[in-house]
C-alpha cells in the first residue's frame, strides 16, 4: 500500500477511556491502565482521526492547517508511547526504527520541530498517594513521612518509617 | 481497668460528613471537645441509624490510648494528641475517598475577592505554609488540605485547623480567625515548586487541559471514581487560570501571587 493511501494506526477501543473536552484540548482517563492524558488540539485531532480509521494523507494535510509545528509522525509516536493506540506507530518510510533523538535531528534539519510535547501524561494517584500524614504533639511512633515516598519520615533505629506514616 | 470494661462504657456517635456516614465510639478519658475537634469540617450527628462502612473506637486503656478502626487496632500510644491525629487523618481520607458527590483534591485553598486560589500538591510541598502566608496577606482561608469540588466545579470550604510542619517537632495547629463559609468559583489553579534561592516568582501559564490534569493528579478518588472526578475537574479547570510557579520564601511569594491575581 502506498504511503498516501495508508490508514492511520487504530486507536484503542473507546470503552477503555473516559473523555472530557476542554476547549480544543482533550482530557483522557485510561480505565485499564489508571493513567490520564492531556492532548493538545493537534494530538486530539490525530487521536480522533485514528479512532475514525481515517487515511494518513488527508489527516496529514489537515494537521498542517491546524498546527504548523507538529508532524504527524511525532504526534503518532507520542500517542503510541502514551498507550492510546492499538498498534505500534508505523515509522516514516525513510526513517525505519529511528530513535527519538534521531527523529528530532531530522526534524531540525528539515526545519520542523518534531519533539514538542503534544501528549502530557500522569499515573492516576492511589488514595494513599493523596494522603497527608500528621503527627501529634508527642507521637510515640509517628514518623510523619509521605506515605509513598517517606520523605520527611524519621524513626529511631531499628524501626523504619512504613507506608502508614508510622515507625514499626 | 480491663479493655472490655472500658469498651462497655464507650459512647457511640453516628455522624455524617459530605454524605459519608461513619461512627465514632469514645471511652472515658477522651473528652467530647477533644474528639469533636478532629472531625472533618461539616460533620454532623445523625439520629437515625446509618449504614457506616467505618467505625472508629478510641479508648483509654491503662496509660495508653487505643484507636481501633472497624475492630482492628490501628494505633496504641501514650499520647492522646497522637491518637486524635491518627483518627483525624484516617477519617479525613475516608471521607475524601468515598464522598458520593464531592471531589476532594489534595490542595490548599484561599479565596480572594470571591475567587478561589487552588494550590494542588502532595504532602511536604509547602502548601500549608503558603496558605498561611496568603491568609496573612489578606486572603480568606478555605483549607490547607483539600479543595472540595462540587460537581459544578465550585470550591467548598474545608476549614480544618492549619497544620504547619516544623523541623524535628510536631506540627503547629492554628485555627484561622476567619474562614470561608460559601462555595467559591475557582479563579486560579497554581502549581508551586519551592526553590530556596529564588527571590521572585517565576511563573508560566498552564492551559485548561493541563490545569485539569494537575487537579486529577491530586484527586483522592482519581482511581476509585474517575467517572465522577473527571467532570468536576474539567468544570473547575474551565473556570480558572492556570500557572506553574517556581517560588522562594512563602511570605514574599504570597504577596506576589496576590498581586498577580489582582492584576
Amino acid at each position: 500500500m502506498s504511503r498516501e493511501n495508508r490508514m492511520l494506526p487504530a486507536a484503542r477501543p473507546a470503552a477503555d477511556f473516559l473523555v472530557e473536552t476542554l476547549a480544543d484540548e482533550v482530557l483522557i482517563y485510561d480505565q485499564r491502565r489508571q493513567r490520564a492524558h492531556c492532548l493538545t488540539p493537534a494530538a486530539a485531532f490525530v487521536w480522533r482521526s485514528c479512532a475514525e480509521g481515517r487515511n494518513e494523507a488527508e489527516v496529514r494535510a489537515e494537521l498542517q492547517s491546524l498546527s504548523a509545528t507538529d508532524s504527524l509522525e511525532a504526534v503518532l509516536k507520542q500517542l503510541d508511547v502514551a498507550g492510546l493506540l492499538v498498534s505500534s506507530v508505523a515509522k516514516p518510510d525513510r526513517l525505519p526504527n529511528r530513535s527519538r533523538r534521531a527523529l528530532l535531528g531530522r526534524g531540525m534539519v528539515a526545519g520542523v520541530v518534531l519533539a514538542s510535547p503534544v501528549v502530557f501524561s500522569i499515573v492516576a494517584p492511589s488514595v494513599a498517594n493523596a494522603a497527608s500524614v500528621t503527627c501529634g504533639n508527642a507521637p510515640n511512633n509517628c514518623c510523619g513521612g509521605d506515605p509513598t515516598t517517606h520523605i520527611g519520615g524519621s524513626c529511631n533505629s531499628p524501626d523504619i518509617c512504613k507506608g502508614d506514616g508510622f515507625c514499626h | 481497668m480491663s479493655l472490655n470494661a472500658d469498651a462497655e462504657r464507650t459512647a457511640r456517635h453516628a455522624l455524617i460528613a459530605f454524605g459519608v456516614p461513619f461512627v465514632v465510639e469514645v471511652g472515658p478519658g477522651v473528652s467530647a471537645r477533644a474528639w469533636r475537634g478532629v472531625l472533618p469540617p461539616h460533620s454532623r450527628m445523625v439520629t437515625k441509624a446509618v449504614r457506616s462502612a467505618r467505625t472508629y473506637r478510641l479508648i483509654k486503656c491503662g496509660s495508653n490510648f487505643v484507636l481501633r478502626v472497624n475492630g482492628s487496632p490501628t494505633m496504641t500510644t501514650s499520647s492522646l494528641r497522637g491518637a486524635l491525629d491518627a483518627l483525624e487523618g484516617d477519617l479525613a481520607l475516608h471521607v475524601a475517598a468515598t464522598a458520593p458527590k464531592h471531589v476532594f483534591i489534595h490542595a490548599g485553598v484561599v479565596v480572594l475577592r470571591g475567587r478561589a486560589i487552588i494550590l494542588p500538591g502532595r504532602s511536604m510541598t509547602g502548601k500549608s505554609t503558603l496558605v498561611a502566608a496568603l491568609v496573612a496577606a489578606g486572603a480568606r482561608y478555605y483549607s490547607d488540605e483539600y479543595a472540595v469540588l462540587a460537581p459544578t466545579g465550585q470550591v467548598l470550604p474545608y476549614p480544618r485547623r492549619m497544620s504547619l510542619r516544623r523541623a524535628g517537632r510536631a506540627p503547629r495547629r492554628i485555627r484561622p480567625r476567619t474562614v470561608g463559609v460559601r462555595a467559591a468559583r475557582p479563579g486560579w489553579v497554581i502549581e508551586t515548586r519551592y526553590d530556596a534561592r529564588r527571590k521572585t516568582l517565576c511563573s508560566t501559564d498552564l492551559s485548561p487541559g493541563l490545569v485539569a490534569l494537575l487537579l486529577l493528579d491530586n484527586a483522592v478518588a482519581a482511581r476509585l471514581a474517575p467517572g465522577r472526578v473527571l467532570p468536576a475537574v474539567r468544570a473547575a479547570a474551565s473556570m480558572a487560570k492556570g500557572w506553574s510557579v517556581l517560588r522562594g520564601d512563602a511570605g514574599t511569594s504570597a504577596g506576589e501571587i496576590i498581586a498577580n491575581c489582582q492584576a
